[in-house]
């Protein structure tokens, strides 16, 4: 993924980074909240499953998703301008990893 | 996301600015297509990306996505006294500026001649052009998978029908298409919506662009649009289809926001890479 305008090398996190770890958590909850918990498991979501292709989303639960995300980060995490700089191509190819690793690294710059 | 209460039905909304309030924007407000879709994936593509420098709206049409699904009420005018009463839901008093997708751009463009003091420019996305006998072309496709539907059939069936590899997503979409096409009126009010012809456009006074895909099946209502809105804008991709002309994001994005920016008073965003497109009509 290139399209991570908020993303510096050295922001990134991975698991074990307790902020990292709690984002994760988050996306996590947000993906069950839409999709429920058997799928979820049955998927075997892991951080570079795709929303498209591996948990097989439609548009319409990535909109839910996002829109939990947006909600619980407002006016911490911009992701209309992060979705908005994406090629289709890229939004297709989203992973979970790529969502969490935005978040944290919103979060660590506005911490900064 | 919210939900608002207009002309009767439940509507989910989406609304998206970025940047400082403390200024004017142009109102863009997107029109979705009929069947099984919504504004979710033009959120994403055409929408977000449009929103540094319009405030930008867009809903799911009644019976599709998350909007409400009331069993009739599925008449071209019906669709129009939802967007209206969303305007004043929404507390919108200045002239918006429409982009029609597919089906919506006959919502878009019967909005124009029906509520021309609320509507300040129209964009159609491959649009259905409102014709004698125009809604035969989409009629006879969800005709088809009502069919399908009716009678006995298996998931693998549906799957085949709308060429998805995933079950999940096709019992979903099973579920949305069932309720849409065999729990409303859908059907019959496609059969009965009025025709409308050159004097109903003549009420069109805004202004009106379009692009087509040369490859799409509503390119042969082209040219009924350039006769039926002499001062439209007309564009052409050449060699996409009607799904294709909406991956195109990027070409299409940019054609919105110069049509928007040439109307709407926006500060026109950074050119991006376009694509040749040939000025049509």
């Amino acid at each position: 993924m290139s399209t991570q305008p908020a993303v510096a090398a050295d922001a990134r996190a991975e698991t074990g980074d307790p902020l990292f770890d709690e984002v994760h958590r988050t996306v996590e909850e947000a993906i069950v909240a839409v999709v429920g918990r058997w799928y979820y498991d049955e998927c075997q979501v892991g951080l570079d499953s795709t929303f498209a292709e591996d948990i097989e989303l439609e548009s319409m639960e990535v909109m839910e998703i996002s829109e939990r995300l947006i909600d619980t980060y407002e006016g911490r995490v911009d992701f209309v301008t992060w979705f908005s700089a994406m090629e289709l191509e890229e939004l297709v190819e989203l992973t979970l990893r790529d969502v969490v690793e935005f978040i944290v690294a919103s979060l660590r710059q506005l911490a900064a | 996301m919210a939900t608002v209460r207009a002309n009767g039905v439940e509507l989910r909304v989406n609304r998206y600015w970025v940047g400082p309030r403390d200024e004017d924007r142009p109102v863009v407000v997107f029109i979705h297509g009929l069947g099984i879709v919504d504004h979710s994936g033009l959120s994403f593509t055409l929408g977000m990306p449009l929103a540094s420098t319009a405030d930008v709206v867009l809903y799911a049409l009644r019976g599709h996505g998350r909007s409400e699904v009331p069993p009739t009420g599925y008449h071209l005018d019906d669709h129009v006294a939802d967007l209206a009463a969303l305007l004043d839901a929404l507390a919108i008093d200045v002239p918006v500026h429409l982009v029609g997708c597919s089906y919506g751009g006959a919502v878009a463009t019967r909005a124009a001649m029906l509520h021309g003091d609320r509507v300040g420019s129209v964009f159609l996305l491959d649009p259905l052009i409102a014709s004698p006998g125009w809604t035969m072309m989409i009629r006879a496709p969800m005709e088809t998978a009502a069919s399908v539907l009716r009678r006995d059939h298996t998931i693998e069936e549906v799957m085949d029908l709308l060429g998805l590899t995933s079950r999940r997503k096709a019992e979903a979409v099973e579920a949305r298409a069932r309720r849409f096409l065999l729990g409303t009126s859908v059907l019959d009010d496609l059969q009965t919506e009025p025709d409308l012809g050159a004097d109903d456009y003549a009420a069109i006074r805004c202004p009106l662009s379009a692009v087509f895909g040369t490859g799409s099946m509503m390119y042969p209502l082209k040219p009924l649009l350039q006769d039926y809105v002499p001062h439209a804008e007309l564009h052409e991709i050449e060699g996409v289809d009607h799904l294709g002309i909406f991956s195109l994001t990027r070409e299409v994005g940019q054609l919105i926001a110069d049509h928007v920016a040439r109307h709407g008073a926006v500060a026109t965003a950074a050119p991006a890479a376009v694509a040749p497109i040939a000025p049509g009509g």
